[in-house]
């Protein structure tokens, strides 16, 4: 399934590099919207995250001609959004990461979840605040470890791919995803023991 | 090993990604240990966290947005050939060297193309050979010769390229030969002489020193004026009635020789062998000549 995905990813890179330009758009609507979180929960701000999103891909359209299908073109597409994310938070973005995601997830437009009927409407609120509390306490971790985490426990990345994308050894994701994690863990702590 | 160590652990065992002899260890010791096993469950809780913030859905407006902009990005072959051509460096620096020899050999032939670019002003290269008996200020009174001489050249050349009308470039070519040939003669008369490169027809004639032997050299100067008349030549200048100056068609000088034998004996003649021979037929030779006894 992964193997076909790819493929398909790097047959539409080609038609791309020959000019068709529906091919672009075939890939940008298959990866749009992992992008898209992954900003989200890297900057907490929706309108900054859809900004950063259409910048990557425009980096990404202009750079084609540089992707050696190494590779799988979603792992391109992250190491791309990962270095133009950390510019974005080290010029413009200090004050974004400290404000933006201290206040937590503005999130107007956020996906409806089907309530589970078997929780009750109090459990939901708990729910719906903590996950509050989760992204602000995300955004309060260096953003080296915000992407192992993001793109591990809520992208769902493996360790190769996390390493890829972010350009570093597998055992450095895997220490830097402990030490993210247990940060996170004691941040949380007050309100996963309640 | 120890709670600490325990829980140092504890991120990977979560993700079944320790060695089995960690992961036993880890499950010997989590049932002994009550404050472990509460930190194994708030880490997975963390996870569990992490794992259900809901998903942002991607809005119309962002799509069409990137959409307009990679359209605004121009046509595809010319991104490619852009990107092709100004990022990989492997393609970039050939170019680059090419593009420098390029226009090397572009200047090259240009100035080979262009003569006038050889004839650019530059300091006049002059081999003086001090005169015997004669002055400093001669010497002096050469140099300013030369100069004019240098000028009359130079403003010659300028007046050439500058030429449009045929009148005016058909005077042009007249007057030059007879400038330049003015300027050897001033130039010959006080021993000093440009090195020059090989003279074409329209440049000042190359120039020959024949030492005659002669009884009466007074008498001999109008009798060797009447050869080169004959000859189609013209006799310049006679000075103590022991040198001339007079040209000749460079094609007559082996007949001039000839001719000056039977009124005397010829001394170190110069390139009787080859150089008589001038390199254009139609030239015109110039011969200095000193009569001696």
């Amino acid at each position: 399934m992964m193997l076909e995905t790819q493929d398909r990813d790097h047959e539409l890179v080609d038609r791309v590099l020959a000019g068709d330009r529906e091919a672009f758009a075939h890939l940008l609507r298959r990866h749009q919207r992992t992008v898209l979180n992954f900003m989200y929960r890297m900057v907490g701000e929706r309108g900054a995250a859809e900004d950063l999103t259409q910048e990557v891909f425009l980096k990404a359209y202009v750079s084609l001609p540089r992707f050696r299908k190494e590779a799988t073109f979603s792992t391109w597409l992250f190491r791309i959004a990962h270095n133009h994310c950390l510019n974005a938070l080290k010029g413009r973005g200090r004050e974004m990461s400290e404000s933006a995601l201290a206040k937590g997830p503005s999130n107007p437009n956020r996906v409806a979840s089907v309530p589970d009927p078997s929780i009750s409407a109090s459990e939901r609120l708990e729910q719906r605040e903590l996950r509050g509390v989760v992204q602000e306490k995300l955004g309060e971790l260096t953003p080296d470890h915000r992407a192992v985490v993001v793109l591990r426990d809520i992208q769902g990345l493996s360790y190769d791919e996390i390493a890829s994308a972010l350009d570093i050894e597998g055992g450095t994701v895997r220490s830097r995803l402990h030490r993210a994690r247990m940060e996170l863990k004691e941040k949380l702590r007050t309100y996963l023991e309640t | 090993m120890r709670c600490e160590e325990i829980q140092g652990h504890l991120s990977a065992y979560l993700e079944d990604e320790v060695e089995p002899g960690e992961r036993r260890e880890i499950e010997e010791h989590l049932p002994e240990c009550a404050r472990c096993r509460h930190e194994l469950e708030l880490l997975r809780r963390t996870v569990s966290a992490l794992t259900s913030l809901e998903e942002i859905e991607v809005p119309p407006r962002l799509t069409a947005s990137i959409q307009a902009g990679v359209e605004a990005q121009g046509s595809s072959w010319w991104r490619n050939l852009t990107s092709r051509l100004f990022f990989p460096l492997h393609i970039k620096l050939p170019l680059e060297a090419m593009a420098l020899i390029l226009v090397a050999l572009g200047a090259v032939y240009i100035y080979r193309s262009t003569p006038e670019m050889g004839q650019a002003p530059r300091p006049p290269a002059v081999t003086e050979r001090a005169p015997r008996g004669r002055g400093a200020a001669q010497i002096a009174g050469t140099r300013q010769d030369l100069d004019k001489t240098t000028a009359l050249k130079q403003s010659a050349v300028k007046t050439e390229a500058s030429l449009d009308d045929q009148a005016e470039r058909e005077a042009f070519e007249e007057a030059e030969p007879k400038a330049l040939k003015e300027r050897d003669v001033g130039l010959r008369r006080f021993g000093v002489m440009r090195k020059e490169a090989p003279s074409s027809s329209n440049v000042a004639p190359p120039v020959r020193e024949l030492t005659l032997k002669i009884e009466n050299p007074s008498q001999a100067a109008s009798r060797i004026a009447e050869i080169a008349a004959t000859l189609g030549g013209k006799l310049l200048e006679v000075r103590d009635n022991q040198q001339l100056i007079l040209t000749i068609p460079a094609q007559e000088y082996p007949k001039f020789l000839t001719a000056v034998r039977e009124l005397g004996v010829p001394v170190d003649v110069p390139g009787e062998a080859k150089e008589a021979k001038p390199s254009t037929p139609q030239g015109t030779l110039m011969l200095h000549l000193r009569l001696v006894r």
